[in-house]
């Protein structure tokens, strides 16, 4: 009886080492393995990750470069005192932007008609709009080239205040891309950084947004500047794929009444010159073809976030 | 050949460098039970254990080397000073139990000395010395210390050892081996549970029989403490790190979500480890004591800490608070004795006010709970109970708040957070940032809030399942690991302690 028991024992304990060692074995060979396997779709990860990451430093910038010298020179005798910029409320300081329809101003996206767009494909976007307070008014023209063009603008993440740093190390992009399935994206980023001077840690901060929206046609906007930045441009430009990155700082947009974001009238022209950029030069080619109608009903859902409130990482 | 099939080959696998590494030790990959390194080894030490498991003095030198190694892995150098600190308690419990009247309490008092002095030295001096700085104007320089892993434990060990001898409770070891086995023993060595001699060194001489009940008993500890630390507290850590790292950038709910986040973070993390431990003890053939009981579960906070690091409380309340007098001095006494007590577990924890203060809160509440149930006798309804928990949770979960911050400044301001600055709009915006989190703390909350009878009929299920299927249910479990954890892995919380 007790010899049973003792051997017993040494049996049990040799199944207790193999239980650990046989699985170990396995997937540690599994991390070897030149293949991956997946379950539903889902890759099964690796204990050991060999991958690299990649490299991204030995991009070229390519500042896509629209002709704007006319553009510029007619600008200067855009009237802006009749933008109302309201504040609305704390959810959402940018949702109540009332357009003057009887303002003159001048718009690149006329001149559209004379674009070329057999090469644009026909698909219907899911379109999503990330950004910082600039996303606020932006969306708004957005969603009416989305209704003229038959995108559906799901939704419009609007994070005043915002840095590269919540974009890349918050979870928030991810969850967005999760929820609303977005086959194309928008991201517009940089307005509060552009004197910065930690340009290596945000470049490594918009490599790593560039790899969260990789696989997903994008758009990235550059920030209106209104005086010359710190390179901030040159590095986001840098760290988005070739021909995704649009140099907004190239426009001279009348400013709005806090002298920091464009005026409505502004962000007007700034979605006009983006959509012909949009047809015409981008990696990823969008049909925007300017709306019959402005200010159309906004029916998608805006989330509304504030950094100093809300780092989100 | 097999491996050749799927495009393997053995150098790709295996190089030496890598096998001469794992032997050594590293400052910045110290070993613990969560390291796969460390499973794997486990693994193959159990191969060779299975060989010597009746052979009683093999078996115990091969445990004793196995803990060597364990502790030379996870503290490098220190392993001499934990060697030297064993020898002398071995010594100093053989006079004591020899000596009589005053020399024995001499000894005592020397040998007491003796042994804390290593931790003293270590983990206090540097306190000792910025607040004297700090209140007395001195100029004495810090020292670059290194804090042993494990070393508040052993030392609490030695100490109950050198105690329980002198109270005549235990006999002094038979011979070096044993006692040496009791301390290195290395499922206890670095985190705990913090063992007692007099429960610990009966069993070396017979460990139980290994049969199929404890096997899986043993093996869905271990599982369960792998997935509560690798899955749930390391994941928490992440969010809990980020907030405490910059608290002025968080806003009032996201300050409370930490909270709670770090309430589950620190129990399954400690749990976590205890569960390996005592899955890993078992399988060696050898019961340590449980160490958590349902602590959230408690109603009232004397309750919780008789469910909380049930070890530690249990050592303080035999060697501080009833040799202090305990409840025999009257009420006044007992009320000072408790806030002592509980001052030198705080203490215990760390050398910094944070610690003494978070001490302090719970010895108080301790008191006020005492002088509470003294005079207001309670009936124990349903309702009643369910918001004793509620409040002894939230009351615990504050205390964390200290115990967590990196600074007395940054507790204050996360509580100021909290208390000014929490609003609906937080949560909506966590909501959408943060899901997961939410979901693990819904997870959480369901796992702790359950009552331990659930868990145990639970556990008897797991018993049906076949041996040979752990091999696999191992897999999945590793397997989910990976695929959930974040790349590096946190330490255990107590290690530091």
């Amino acid at each position: 009886m007790a010899d049973n028991s003792k051997k017993n024992s040494r049996f049990f304990i040799l199944l207790a080492g193999l239980t650990f060692c046989v699985p170990l074995a396995v997937l540690y060979a599994y991390s070897n393995w030149s293949n991956s396997l997946s379950i539903y779709g889902i890759e099964l990860k690796k204990m050991v990750q060999n991958e690299s990451n990649p490299k991204i430093d030995n991009v070229k910038p390519i500042l896509e470069d629209i002709p704007l010298k006319k553009f510029k020179r007619e600008l200067i005798h855009v009237k802006d005192s009749t933008n109302i910029l309201k504040e609305n409320n704390r959810i959402l300081n940018q949702r109540a932007i009332e357009f003057n329809e009887n303002e003159e101003f001048f718009s690149v996206a006329d001149s559209i008609s004379n674009i070329n767009l057999d090469g644009l494909d026909s698909i219907n976007h899911r379109v999503v709009i990330i950004g910082d307070s600039e996303c606020g008014g932006l969306c708004f023209q957005l969603n009416d080239y989305c209704q003229e063009n038959g995108h559906k603008l799901m939704a419009s993440v609007v994070w005043n205040s915002a840095s590269i740093f919540n974009f890349a190390y918050s979870d928030t992009i991810t969850n967005v891309i999760k929820k609303y399935k977005p086959t194309y994206i928008f991201i517009v980023v940089g307005l509060n950084e552009l004197y910065a001077k930690d340009l290596r840690r945000r470049r490594k901060a918009a490599q790593i947004l560039a790899k969260k929206i990789s696989g997903i046609p994008y758009t990235w906007i550059g920030p209106a500047n209104f005086s010359e930045d710190n390179g901030i441009n040159q590095v986001f430009a840098q760290s988005a794929e070739q021909g995704t990155y649009y140099l907004t700082k190239q426009l001279t947009l009348p400013k709005g009444f806090d002298k920091r974001h464009p005026s409505t009238s502004g962000y007007r022209i700034w979605m006009d010159s983006l959509a012909v950029w949009a047809q015409t030069k981008a990696k990823y080619k969008i049909r925007l073809k300017p709306p019959a109608k402005r200010n159309r009903r906004f029916r998608s859902k805006i989330i509304n976030l504030n950094a100093v409130e809300y780092r989100g990482y | 050949m097999l491996l050749n099939i799927v495009g393997i080959s053995f150098t790709e696998l295996f190089s030496w460098n890598q096998i001469q590494e794992s032997f050594m030790y590293s400052l910045n990959k110290p070993w613990f039970f969560t390291e796969f390194s460390f499973l794997f080894v486990f693994g193959i030490f159990l191969l060779l254990y299975a060989i010597l498991i009746n052979h009683d003095y093999w078996r115990k030198i091969y445990i004793i080397s196995f803990s060597l190694f364990f502790y030379y892995k996870s503290s490098g150098p220190f392993i001499g000073l934990f060697v030297l600190m064993i020898l002398s308690d071995y010594i100093f419990a053989k006079k004591i139990h020899k000596s009589e009247g005053v020399w024995k309490k001499i000894i005592l008092l020397i040998s007491l000395i003796y042994s804390s002095s290593f931790l003293l030295y270590f983990k206090y001096s540097n306190f000792f010395i910025e607040n004297s700085n700090y209140f007395f104007g001195t100029h004495f320089q810090k020292g670059n210390l290194f804090l042993p892993i494990g070393i508040s434990f052993y030392t609490f060990q030695s100490i109950s050892y050198l105690i329980d001898v002198y109270r005549k409770e235990i006999p002094p070891a038979d011979n070096f081996s044993d006692y040496t086995f009791y301390m290195t023993f290395f499922p206890h060595l670095v985190a705990g549970p913090i063992v007692r001699a007099k429960d610990f060194l009966p069993q070396i001489k017979s460990p139980q029989i290994i049969n199929s009940s404890l096997y899986k008993e043993s093996l869905l500890r271990i599982s369960i403490g792998l997935v509560k630390k690798l899955f749930i507290a390391d994941y928490l850590a992440k969010y809990v790190d980020l907030v405490h790292l910059t608290p002025e950038g968080f806003s009032g709910g996201e300050h409370l979500i930490s909270m709670y986040a770090y309430s589950f973070q620190i129990y399954f993390d400690f749990s976590g480890y205890s569960d390996i431990a005592i899955g890993i003890a078992l399988i060696l053939g050898y019961r340590l004591k449980e160490n958590f009981d349902n602590p959230y579960g408690a109603e009232n906070i004397t309750v919780f800490w008789r469910k909380w690091h049930i070890s530690l409380s249990l050592w303080l309340r035999d060697y501080i608070y009833i040799p202090l007098g305990g409840n025999r001095k009257g009420l006044f006494n007992m009320y000072l004795f408790l806030l002592i007590t509980m001052l030198v577990g705080g203490f215990w924890h760390g050398a910094d006010w944070r610690f003494v203060f978070w001490g302090l809160a719970h010895g108080l509440a301790l008191a006020v709970h005492k002088l509470y149930t003294q005079y207001i006798p309670t009936k124990k309804y349903l309702l009643t109970r369910i918001l004793g928990i509620i409040i002894t949770f939230h009351f615990v979960g504050f205390c964390w708040i200290f115990f967590r911050a990196t600074s007395f400044d940054a507790a204050f301001l996360s509580i100021q957070k909290i208390v000014t600055n929490t609003n609906w709009f937080d949560f909506q915006g966590f909501w959408f940032s943060r899901p997961e989190i939410i979901y693990l703390l819904i997870i959480s909350a369901l796992i702790v809030f359950t009552p331990g009878q659930l868990k145990n009929k639970i556990y008897r299920k797991s018993e049906k399942v076949p041996a040979y299927a752990w091999i696999f249910i191992v897999l999945i479990s590793l397997q989910l690991i990976i695929q959930f954890r974040d790349d590096v892995v946190q330490p255990f919380i107590y290690f530091q302690f």
